[in-house]
Protein backbone atom coordinates (compact mmCIF):
# COMPACT_ATOMS: atom_id res chain seq x y z
CA UNK A 1 0.00 0.00 0.00
CA UNK A 2 2.68 2.39 1.17
CA UNK A 3 4.63 1.56 -2.20
CA UNK A 4 1.66 3.66 -3.87
CA UNK A 5 2.89 6.85 -2.48
CA UNK A 6 6.31 6.11 -2.62
CA UNK A 7 5.56 6.08 -6.45
CA UNK A 8 3.49 9.49 -5.61
CA UNK A 9 6.99 10.83 -4.08
CA UNK A 10 9.04 10.09 -7.28
CA UNK A 11 6.96 11.15 -9.34
CA UNK A 12 6.41 14.57 -7.85
CA UNK A 13 9.91 14.88 -7.47
CA UNK A 14 10.43 14.15 -11.20
CA UNK A 15 7.59 16.66 -11.93
CA UNK A 16 9.36 19.40 -10.34
CA UNK A 17 12.91 18.75 -11.07
CA UNK A 18 11.92 18.32 -14.70
CA UNK A 19 10.06 22.24 -14.63
CA UNK A 20 13.43 23.10 -13.06
CA UNK A 21 15.58 22.35 -15.71
CA UNK A 22 13.61 23.63 -18.32
CA UNK A 23 13.10 26.86 -16.44
CA UNK A 24 16.57 26.92 -15.40
CA UNK A 25 17.54 27.59 -19.56
CA UNK A 26 14.80 30.29 -19.85
CA UNK A 27 15.09 33.99 -18.51
CA UNK A 28 12.15 35.46 -17.53
CA UNK A 29 13.89 38.47 -15.80
CA UNK A 30 13.21 40.56 -18.59
CA UNK A 31 9.65 41.27 -19.10
CA UNK A 32 10.24 41.97 -22.71
CA UNK A 33 11.39 38.44 -23.69
CA UNK A 34 8.14 36.89 -22.71
CA UNK A 35 7.02 36.02 -26.15
CA UNK A 36 10.20 33.96 -26.93
CA UNK A 37 10.70 32.65 -23.72
CA UNK A 38 7.06 31.35 -24.27
CA UNK A 39 7.99 29.89 -27.51
CA UNK A 40 11.09 28.25 -26.18
CA UNK A 41 9.08 26.67 -23.15
CA UNK A 42 6.90 24.76 -25.89
CA UNK A 43 10.16 23.20 -27.59
CA UNK A 44 12.18 22.55 -24.17
CA UNK A 45 12.08 18.39 -23.64
CA UNK A 46 12.63 19.33 -19.89
CA UNK A 47 9.18 21.48 -19.88
CA UNK A 48 7.10 18.47 -21.75
CA UNK A 49 8.73 15.45 -19.50
CA UNK A 50 7.45 18.13 -16.79
CA UNK A 51 4.27 18.19 -17.96
CA UNK A 52 3.95 14.14 -18.59
CA UNK A 53 5.49 13.63 -15.28
CA UNK A 54 2.89 15.75 -13.97
CA UNK A 55 -0.21 13.77 -15.47
CA UNK A 56 1.17 10.40 -14.30
CA UNK A 57 1.27 12.02 -10.85
CA UNK A 58 -1.77 13.06 -10.39
CA UNK A 59 -3.26 9.95 -11.77
CA UNK A 60 -1.22 7.93 -8.89
CA UNK A 61 -2.02 10.31 -6.50
CA UNK A 62 -5.94 9.74 -7.22
CA UNK A 63 -4.88 6.25 -7.25
CA UNK A 64 -3.29 6.13 -3.87
CA UNK A 65 -5.44 8.47 -2.07
CA UNK A 66 -8.47 5.97 -2.69
CA UNK A 67 -6.30 4.00 0.34
CA UNK A 68 -5.20 6.22 2.94
CA UNK A 69 -6.83 9.29 4.55
CA UNK A 70 -6.42 12.87 2.80
CA UNK A 71 -5.47 14.14 6.58
CA UNK A 72 -2.82 11.52 6.43
CA UNK A 73 -1.68 11.01 2.54
CA UNK A 74 -1.42 14.67 2.33
CA UNK A 75 1.37 15.65 4.93
CA UNK A 76 3.06 12.67 4.15
CA UNK A 77 3.82 13.94 0.21
CA UNK A 78 6.02 16.25 2.87
CA UNK A 79 8.63 14.27 2.41
CA UNK A 80 8.54 15.45 -1.37
CA UNK A 81 10.40 18.67 0.25
CA UNK A 82 13.82 16.11 1.91
CA UNK A 83 13.84 14.50 -1.53
CA UNK A 84 13.95 17.78 -3.89
CA UNK A 85 16.13 19.58 -1.48
CA UNK A 86 18.99 16.77 -1.62
CA UNK A 87 18.34 16.65 -6.06
CA UNK A 88 18.48 20.34 -5.62
CA UNK A 89 22.13 20.04 -4.61
CA UNK A 90 23.14 17.67 -6.42
CA UNK A 91 21.49 18.19 -9.84
CA UNK A 92 21.67 22.33 -9.74
CA UNK A 93 24.35 23.30 -7.31
CA UNK A 94 21.79 24.64 -4.77
CA UNK A 95 22.56 26.18 -1.80
CA UNK A 96 22.03 24.28 1.75
CA UNK A 97 21.82 26.55 4.62
CA UNK A 98 21.12 26.41 8.58
CA UNK A 99 17.41 27.89 7.66
CA UNK A 100 16.77 25.02 5.11
CA UNK A 101 18.57 22.33 7.70
CA UNK A 102 16.30 23.51 10.33
CA UNK A 103 13.09 23.84 8.83
CA UNK A 104 14.02 20.46 6.74
CA UNK A 105 14.01 18.88 10.53
CA UNK A 106 11.11 20.62 11.63
CA UNK A 107 9.15 18.83 8.31
CA UNK A 108 11.23 15.61 8.67
CA UNK A 109 10.02 15.68 12.65
CA UNK A 110 6.58 16.12 11.26
CA UNK A 111 6.42 13.44 8.41
CA UNK A 112 7.61 11.16 11.30
CA UNK A 113 4.84 11.87 13.34
CA UNK A 114 2.42 10.37 11.24
CA UNK A 115 3.66 7.10 11.35
CA UNK A 116 2.54 7.24 15.58
CA UNK A 117 -1.05 5.45 15.73
CA UNK B 1 -5.05 43.44 0.94
CA UNK B 2 -7.47 42.93 -1.92
CA UNK B 3 -4.00 41.82 -3.74
CA UNK B 4 -3.61 39.07 -1.73
CA UNK B 5 -6.72 37.91 -0.90
CA UNK B 6 -7.36 37.18 -4.90
CA UNK B 7 -3.91 36.25 -6.22
CA UNK B 8 -2.85 34.33 -2.56
CA UNK B 9 -5.89 32.51 -1.34
CA UNK B 10 -8.00 32.34 -4.32
CA UNK B 11 -5.11 29.20 -5.70
CA UNK B 12 -5.02 27.78 -1.82
CA UNK B 13 -8.92 27.24 -2.03
CA UNK B 14 -8.79 26.12 -5.39
CA UNK B 15 -6.10 23.31 -4.21
CA UNK B 16 -7.88 22.39 -0.57
CA UNK B 17 -11.16 22.22 -2.43
CA UNK B 18 -10.26 20.00 -5.23
CA UNK B 19 -8.46 17.72 -3.21
CA UNK B 20 -11.51 17.47 -0.43
CA UNK B 21 -13.38 16.80 -3.69
CA UNK B 22 -11.23 14.08 -5.01
CA UNK B 23 -11.29 11.90 -1.46
CA UNK B 24 -14.87 12.65 -1.37
CA UNK B 25 -15.71 11.31 -4.91
CA UNK B 26 -13.30 8.56 -4.17
CA UNK B 27 -14.71 7.71 -0.74
CA UNK B 28 -18.12 7.43 -2.81
CA UNK B 29 -17.11 5.51 -5.96
CA UNK B 30 -15.16 2.34 -3.79
CA UNK B 31 -13.18 0.96 -6.64
CA UNK B 32 -13.45 -2.61 -6.80
CA UNK B 33 -11.95 -4.28 -9.79
CA UNK B 34 -13.90 -8.01 -10.76
CA UNK B 35 -10.90 -10.39 -10.33
CA UNK B 36 -12.42 -11.82 -13.07
CA UNK B 37 -11.62 -9.42 -15.61
CA UNK B 38 -8.06 -9.43 -13.75
CA UNK B 39 -8.26 -13.52 -14.66
CA UNK B 40 -8.79 -12.60 -18.48
CA UNK B 41 -6.24 -9.98 -18.86
CA UNK B 42 -3.77 -12.69 -16.88
CA UNK B 43 -4.65 -15.06 -19.32
CA UNK B 44 -4.13 -13.00 -22.18
CA UNK B 45 -0.80 -11.04 -21.02
CA UNK B 46 0.72 -14.08 -19.73
CA UNK B 47 1.63 -16.22 -23.12
CA UNK B 48 3.39 -12.67 -24.79
CA UNK B 49 5.79 -12.50 -21.40
CA UNK B 50 5.79 -16.21 -20.02
CA UNK B 51 9.50 -14.98 -17.80
CA UNK B 52 7.22 -12.56 -15.90
CA UNK B 53 5.62 -14.28 -12.89
CA UNK B 54 1.90 -14.30 -12.69
CA UNK B 55 1.48 -12.51 -9.42
CA UNK B 56 3.32 -9.57 -11.04
CA UNK B 57 1.46 -9.32 -13.92
CA UNK B 58 -1.90 -9.78 -12.10
CA UNK B 59 -0.95 -6.47 -9.99
CA UNK B 60 0.20 -4.98 -13.29
CA UNK B 61 -3.12 -5.54 -14.55
CA UNK B 62 -5.17 -4.91 -11.30
CA UNK B 63 -3.61 -1.40 -11.34
CA UNK B 64 -3.76 -0.44 -14.80
CA UNK B 65 -7.53 -1.25 -14.42
CA UNK B 66 -7.66 1.11 -10.72
CA UNK B 67 -5.85 3.66 -13.27
CA UNK B 68 -8.52 3.89 -16.06
CA UNK B 69 -11.57 3.23 -14.14
CA UNK B 70 -10.51 6.60 -12.37
CA UNK B 71 -9.35 8.71 -14.89
CA UNK B 72 -12.52 8.13 -16.79
CA UNK B 73 -14.88 8.88 -13.72
CA UNK B 74 -16.14 12.61 -14.16
CA UNK B 75 -15.92 13.88 -10.53
CA UNK B 76 -12.62 12.20 -10.22
CA UNK B 77 -11.31 14.33 -13.43
CA UNK B 78 -13.07 17.76 -12.42
CA UNK B 79 -11.47 17.65 -8.70
CA UNK B 80 -8.15 16.99 -10.35
CA UNK B 81 -8.59 19.75 -12.74
CA UNK B 82 -9.56 21.79 -9.83
CA UNK B 83 -6.16 21.19 -8.52
CA UNK B 84 -4.18 21.92 -11.60
CA UNK B 85 -5.92 25.06 -11.46
CA UNK B 86 -4.98 26.17 -7.92
CA UNK B 87 -1.11 25.14 -9.58
CA UNK B 88 -1.74 27.77 -12.42
CA UNK B 89 -3.14 30.33 -10.26
CA UNK B 90 -0.43 29.60 -7.69
CA UNK B 91 2.23 30.15 -10.59
CA UNK B 92 0.88 33.43 -11.50
CA UNK B 93 0.85 34.57 -7.50
CA UNK B 94 4.24 33.23 -7.40
CA UNK B 95 5.66 35.84 -10.55
CA UNK B 96 3.95 38.31 -8.45
CA UNK B 97 4.82 38.27 -4.75
CA UNK B 98 8.27 37.18 -3.80
CA UNK B 99 9.13 33.58 -3.05
CA UNK B 100 10.02 34.48 0.61
CA UNK B 101 6.65 36.08 1.19
CA UNK B 102 4.69 33.29 -0.65
CA UNK B 103 6.10 30.27 0.74
CA UNK B 104 4.20 29.75 4.15
CA UNK B 105 1.31 30.68 2.81
CA UNK B 106 1.62 27.59 1.25
CA UNK B 107 1.47 25.94 4.31
CA UNK B 108 -1.71 27.07 5.19
CA UNK B 109 -3.03 24.14 2.85
CA UNK B 110 -1.65 21.72 5.56
CA UNK B 111 -4.31 23.22 8.48
CA UNK B 112 -6.79 23.61 6.14
CA UNK B 113 -6.64 20.26 4.44
CA UNK B 114 -6.39 18.62 8.01
CA UNK B 115 -9.52 20.73 9.35
CA UNK B 116 -11.04 20.37 6.09
CA UNK B 117 -10.54 15.96 6.36
CA UNK B 118 -12.36 16.14 9.56
CA UNK B 119 -15.08 19.01 8.66
CA UNK B 120 -16.36 17.13 5.28
CA UNK B 121 -15.06 13.94 5.24
CA UNK B 122 -15.44 12.68 8.59
CA UNK B 123 -11.77 11.53 8.95
CA UNK B 124 -10.82 11.18 12.64
CA UNK B 125 -7.83 13.44 12.64
CA UNK B 126 -5.31 12.37 15.98
CA UNK B 127 -3.60 14.61 18.01
CA UNK B 128 -0.73 13.46 16.41
CA UNK B 129 -1.79 14.37 13.09
CA UNK B 130 -2.20 18.26 14.19
CA UNK B 131 1.40 17.90 16.00
CA UNK B 132 2.95 16.77 12.40
CA UNK B 133 1.11 19.21 10.23
CA UNK B 134 2.20 22.42 13.00
CA UNK B 135 5.56 20.81 12.46
CA UNK B 136 5.35 21.06 8.45
CA UNK B 137 4.11 24.70 8.93
CA UNK B 138 7.09 25.57 11.04
CA UNK B 139 9.78 23.54 9.36
CA UNK B 140 8.14 25.77 5.72
CA UNK B 141 8.09 28.98 7.33
CA UNK B 142 12.14 28.56 8.73
CA UNK B 143 12.94 27.53 5.18
CA UNK B 144 11.54 30.48 3.43
CA UNK B 145 13.53 32.39 5.99
CA UNK B 146 16.42 31.43 4.12
CA UNK B 147 19.08 34.06 2.39
CA UNK B 148 19.53 31.28 -0.62
CA UNK B 149 16.60 32.02 -2.40
CA UNK B 150 17.69 32.96 -5.83
CA UNK B 151 19.26 30.47 -8.12
CA UNK B 152 23.10 29.90 -8.08
CA UNK B 153 24.32 32.53 -10.48
CA UNK B 154 26.88 30.02 -11.78
CA UNK B 155 23.80 27.70 -13.06
CA UNK B 156 24.38 28.00 -17.11
CA UNK B 157 21.30 30.11 -18.50
CA UNK B 158 20.89 29.11 -22.06
CA UNK B 159 21.71 32.40 -24.27
CA UNK B 160 19.56 33.35 -26.96
CA UNK B 161 20.74 31.31 -30.18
Amino acid sequence: MYAKLLVVIFLRTCTDLSFKAGVNQLDFDSLGSFGPNVKRMLVNPFVWSGLLFGLMNMLFWAVSLSSFDLSYAYPFLSIVYIVMMIAGKLLFGEHIDRYKLIGLLFIVAGAGMLFIR
Amino acid sequence: MKKILIFILLPIFMTVLGELMLKHSLNKMGVAIPAETVAVWVDRVHPIVPQIPMAWISKAIEGGLHLAILASHLPVVLSLLTIVVGGVLWLIAMSKFEISFLYPFLSINYLVILAGSALFLGEKVSLYRCISATLIVIGLVIMSRSPNREKPHDSPVQKEP
